[in-house]
């Protein structure tokens, strides 16, 4: 989601997103919800819920960088 | 991403490079940390440092799984700061610089990048899309447009294409109509992006904003019949990939923009049944009965427009009420009844200033604080 993009789409997701976002977004987690702090398998790779400090924790014990998906449930 | 990608079988053999995080960026626990994060959009990818915390790279957009494996690797790297060919070296630091927010650094670390590329570098395509992020944060319409007109041609026929292709067109677009270059880099950059459409390995998400963007032009330009032509055939993608898709949750992820197709199409009782259909499977969503919302207030159907409204607050948290309480002032102003409308306005401001200050969106709440006093001028 290219930022220009979603300065040009803005106009017309805006009538359809029913979140407050400022931005549009692509709907690739509808229904996701709020999921719980423990740790859930996404494929292929475990990823922690919710709970920064645990993944800063992980990462410092097994001395690896953190890879975060940061995404809006709409 | 979470339906396609991300579950790829494929990426196993990454599972112990990282420590793997999840963030919903609208739970009020992750308010602190998200701030921190600099997300502008959805879906984000970071990596961080793993001994301090801070950002090394920050890529807004999907990708397809050989581009986000790609992603990993530049990871490790902007973590370093080095690592790689010269190319993937000058990339990891503009991606570092471009984390601090030095974007003019940013902009001549990737450019750097660019020309240190050997032919066939599969970092060029993100290296592109980035250095145009960056520009576009200066507001150089003109230099991201040529930017995208310069390279977006050259580049394998994929996402980093399409994305290059629609960032351009965006910054032609938005520039001013008496620009001198505008009109011919429209041209050449709504072509690309067309092409983008036919396009397998662009995500469907990303195909779908593509075709929404090229409605909003032709409606922008008074082509009526053009931008109704290019509707239809979104309607008709999305469909055909809804019909495609998994799961009911892979399928409910085109409701957003069928409902925006459906209308633009004019035609809002197409999307109707797909909304029931998603409400049914997905019952603690809030998300159908927002839109169903959305399609019976178009459609004139003012009391199917305030039930579902009803049940979209009633399952919504956080900051996302503020949509459904704005489309349920709009049916109240449709229904005759600007009392209603303005208490509804009225509530949802309330409610807004209830939330914590991070998640407060503080353009939409002026949004709603002038129609309100519209409505009660």
């Amino acid at each position: 989601m290219w930022e220009s993009r979603a300065s040009l789409a803005g106009l017309l997701l805006a009538l359809i997103a029913p979140a407050c976002a400022e931005r549009p977004a692509t709907d690739t987690t509808a229904g996701a919800g709020t999921q719980s702090a423990a740790a859930v398998v996404a494929g292929a790779l475990k990823f922690i819920e919710n709970d920064a400090p645990q993944a800063l924790a992980e990462a410092k014990r097994r001395g690896v960088p953190i890879f975060v998906e940061a995404w809006a449930p709409w | 991403m979470r339906a396609t990608v991300l579950n790829d079988a494929a990426l196993a053999k990454h599972a112990g490079r990282f420590a793997w995080l999840s963030i919903n960026t609208e739970e009020s626990r992750n308010a602190d940390f998200v701030e921190r994060l600099g997300v502008e959009g959805y879906p984000t990818f970071l990596v961080l440092d793993g001994a301090t915390g801070e950002v090394a790279l920050r890529w807004a957009g999907s990708l397809t799984t050989p581009e986000f494996e790609r992603l990993l690797d530049d990871g490790e790297r902007a973590v370093a700061a080095s690592g790689g060919s010269p190319a993937d070296a000058a990339l990891a630091r503009a991606d570092r610089l471009a984390a601090e927010g030095k974007t003019a650094e940013a902009a001549a670390a990737y450019t750097e990048s660019l020309g240190l590329a050997p032919a066939g570098w599969t970092g060029r395509g993100r290296a592109v899309a980035s250095l145009l992020s960056v520009i576009q944060k200066t507001g150089d319409l003109e230099q991201c447009a040529a930017l995208a007109r310069r390279e977006t041609p050259g580049l394998e026929r994929g996402p980093a294409f399409a994305g290059a292709a629609a960032a351009g067109l965006g910054c032609a677009a938005d520039a001013p109509e008496d620009a001198a270059w505008r009109a011919a880099a429209m041209t050449e950059l709504e072509g690309l992006v067309v092409e983008s459409l036919a396009l397998d390995s662009v995500l469907a998400d990303d195909r779908s904003s593509a075709y929404g963007m090229l409605v909003d032009l032709r409606d922008g330009r008074g082509d009526e019949a053009g931008a109704k032509e290019m509707a239809g055939r979104w309607l008709n993608f999305l469909e055909a990939q809804a019909a495609a898709a998994s799961s009911v949750e892979a399928r409910a992820a085109f409701d957003s923009h069928r409902v925006g197709a459906a209308l633009a199409l004019g035609d809002p009782a197409r999307a109707v049944p797909a909304l029931l259909a998603s409400e049914r499977d997905l019952p603690d969503d809030y998300n159908p009965p927002a839109r169903l919302a959305v399609l019976y207030r178009e459609l004139g159907r003012h009391d199917d427009a305030l039930v579902s409204s009803r049940r979209a607050l009633d399952l919504a948290y956080g900051a996302r009420k503020l949509r459904i309480y704005d489309t349920r002032a709009d049916i109240y102003t449709k229904m005759g009844d600007p009392a209603a409308a303005k208490r509804t306005l009225d509530e949802a401001l309330a409610y807004a200033d209830t939330l914590p200050e991070s998640q407060q969106p503080k353009a939409f709440m002026a949004q709603l604080k002038k129609k309100a006093a519209a409505i009660g001028a």
